[in-house]
């Protein structure tokens, strides 16, 4: 069954790769619609799993609180017909809610305060922390655009937005060179699979 | 530059591209280069963190990474747990990602193998929709979110999420920075982060400032632990096809760039054709 | 019906956002019980979405083969696909051997590979659209060059300086330009949640402002 598991694997495998030398053909149409189908009934598996677990059971066991997270998700169903949409956005609603106040949670502390104090907490006495003092306050003003350029500050600003810039390009640089190996290490995966485990020519 | 050499190198057949990408990865899985491995200074940091964490305490384990992470992730949570269950430091896995739980029943399996007892040396929790709701859930109130787990002598040792020496959170996606705004930063609760490279840039930062205790970044930071951990495995063997893969990228900026000057100064145009 | 339609949902998320708000900075006993319940609902309430879209691909599928539209005999494979992983999922569970099975040699062979094309694309686009037309493409690609070479053993063994400059590019200019885009970036998701909370962003409820 194993070997058969891997020959299936190596199939697909090389299907999803012939989009590379023959463009959307017929192999590769099949392996993508297979993944559709694969893709949505993995998340729908986990989806009925978690439902099970934190409300069914929950509620079995006596838990009435997550009646109401139980008929909200059953609100959100009632996407599917023209007449009753609008009762989906009643749990959309607290759902957003809910999850905007997270991110604002989030972006509040550990995202702006403690980036902010880390940075100001960095000695000047050093040149490496004294330049990344220098780049971020650039940086940041990349995105100022109330001043006006022709006063002394504007121009100030201005040669500041530059080394924003030029900072900026940096770090873009920086992510693509990350990103490129992250990319090729996919590659990598999947020949080591195909040259290990079906052709056995990797040891 | 002749312009016929200009125009020639600026309309590769992109099929040659990827056919030569091809081999610059399969060849050296084939004759390995032995090529160094050079530590950074975050996947040290990790390790360290790791090393120091005394046997018997315990350490929660979460990841949401899938299939098409798993080729980075997958590699440094082996490792890590390789280390954690070699130090005896027991673990809660938690997947918190839709596609993460073959993967972490591949750690829980290399716990049995090593002897753990499940329930008392490790446990795999059940995975529950919502991503930063459930971080915060965790940060929260951890045993009232898995209600549901069957009790066991390590579950309920456990009552609060400052119980755990450390979170080890593997993801492909946001999921590092819920756990160190909802967890790391309110509880107190040191995290190292196993992403895939293209996250490094912008989780450095966070490291930067102290919110997080490590980064193992894609396969060459997985790479980097196992020589650390004296543990090798998939990582090291890929790292000499990255080597010339990305040497082979480095070319075709060069040569891009190349033809495009030359051609500009003769006055032709081209591009990878078809 | 006017408030049932379009007030009641930006009522539930102003009382959600603000007793959520107000959780991080008051300890009373009631307002803890309360996020704490209104996050679980929000795991179970995200549980029903993502199965909304596996139904939701089901009927684009099943419309498609009704309608006869594009290429509607690959959606039979998708809609058997679909349905047959699921009854797998759901009778012998996902720690089962069939389920086991089919995610390792049918689902994780597609994802990655699918996903791994993404490489082949960006070796294209290094050769196609990566020109050194000025100093901010220059800084990028020379940054990108430095990164690409430090973080390989082929880069250490050609010079030792590549690792050195990759680490200080990491740690000093690429860090503080990430830093302070990500103090932009929560600056903006600051206003933007507010902007949900008080009602005066609704475009993720249909409506108009």
């Amino acid at each position: 069954m194993k070997e058969l598991g891997i020959w299936i694997a190596a199939f697909f495998t090389i299907a999803a790769y012939s989009f590379l030398f023959d463009g959307n053909n017929p192999l590769f149409a099949f392996a993508e619609h297979v993944f559709i189908g694969v893709a949505s009934a993995q998340a729908a598996v986990m989806a009925y799993n978690s439902i099970i677990s934190r409300a069914w059971t929950p509620l079995m066991k006596g838990q009435w609180i997550m009646l109401g997270a139980v008929i909200g998700g059953f609100m959100l169903w009632l996407r599917f017909f023209k007449q009753t949409q609008w009762i989906s956005r009643i749990p959309l609603g607290f759902l957003m809610g809910v999850t905007a106040a997270l991110s604002v949670t989030r972006s509040v502390d550990a995202e702006f305060w403690k980036q902010v104090t880390a940075t100001t907490q960095l000695n000047w006495a050093k040149p490496n922390d004294a330049l990344y003092i220098v780049m971020v306050v650039c940086t940041l003003s990349y995105f100022l655009f109330c001043y006006r350029e022709q006063s002394p500050q504007g121009a100030f600003i201005k040669k500041a937005r530059l080394m924003g810039q030029y900072v900026m390009m940096v770090s873009f640089g920086a992510t693509l060179g990350n990103t490129v190996m992250a990319r090729l290490s996919l590659v990598i995966g999947q020949l080591q699979f195909l040259m290990r485990d079906w052709l056995h020519i990797l040891k | 530059m002749n312009p016929e050499l200009a125009t020639k190198l600026q309309n590769i057949d992109r099929r040659i591209i990827y056919a030569v990408l091809f081999i610059t990865l399969a060849i050296p899985m084939l004759k390995p280069l032995g090529l160094p491995v050079n530590i950074t200074s975050w996947t040290k940091a990790a390790y360290e963190t790791i090393d120091a964490i005394p046997s018997g305490k315990v350490v929660l384990f979460t990841a949401s990474f899938g299939p098409s992470q798993a080729a980075e992730n997958q590699p440094m949570g082996i490792a890590v747990m390789t280390h954690l269950i070699r130090k005896k430091v027991k673990v809660v896995l938690d997947p918190t990602g839709a596609e993460a739980l073959p993967y972490m029943m591949v750690y829980a399996n290399m716990c049995k193998a090593a002897g753990y007892k499940e329930g008392e040396d490790y446990i795999v929790l059940s995975y529950l929709a919502g991503e930063e709701s459930v971080f915060a859930a965790i940060g929260k109130d951890i045993k009232s979110l898995y209600a549901s787990q069957p009790k066991s002598p390590l579950w309920d040792s456990i009552k609060d999420v400052t119980d755990f020496a450390l979170m080890l959170d593997s993801s492909g996606g946001p999921s590092n920075r819920y756990a160190l705004a909802h967890i790391g930063g309110p509880k107190k609760v040191k995290i190292i982060a196993l992403i895939v490279g293209n996250l490094l840039t912008v989780l450095q930062p966070y490291y930067s400032a102290g919110q997080l205790a490590g980064i193992i970044s894609a396969l060459s930071g997985a790479a980097e632990y196992e020589t650390l951990a004296k543990a090798p495995g998939a990582a090291l063997s890929g790292m000499d096809a990255q080597s010339l893969g990305h040497l082979w990228v480095i070319f075709l900026i060069v040569v891009g760039n190349i033809a495009y000057y030359s051609s500009k100064k003769t006055g032709t145009r081209g591009g990878a054709s078809r | 019906m006017k408030f049932l339609r379009s007030d009641l949902p930006v009522w539930l998320g102003f009382i959600g956002g603000i007793i959520m708000l107000a959780a991080v900075s008051f300890t009373a006993k009631p307002l803890q019980d309360y996020s704490k319940a209104f996050l679980e609902w929000t795991v179970v309430l995200a549980a029903f979405a993502m199965a909304l879209g596996y139904a939701n691909v089901f009927r684009i599928h099943a419309n498609r083969i009704r309608f006869q539209r594009g290429k509607w005999k690959l959606s039979y494979v998708a809609i058997i696909s679909m349905v047959l992983y699921f009854l797998v999922g759901l009778v012998g569970g996902t720690k089962s051997e069939a389920y086991t099975y089919v995610f390792t040699y049918v689902f994780t062979p597609l994802s990655a590979t699918v996903f791994s094309l993404n490489a082949f694309h960006m070796c294209t686009a290094c050769y196609r659209a990566f020109r050194v037309r000025n100093m901010e493409s220059a800084l990028l690609l020379i940054a990108g060059t430095i990164v690409m070479l430090g973080s390989i053993g082929v880069g250490t063994a050609i010079w030792k300086g590549f690792a050195i400059w990759t680490g200080w590019i990491m740690n000093v200019p690429s860090s503080a330009g990430i830093r302070a885009i990500n103090i932009g970036a929560a600056l903006g998701a600051i206003g933007v949640g507010f902007r949900m909370i008080l009602g005066l962003e609704r475009g993720h409820l249909g409506g108009a402002e």
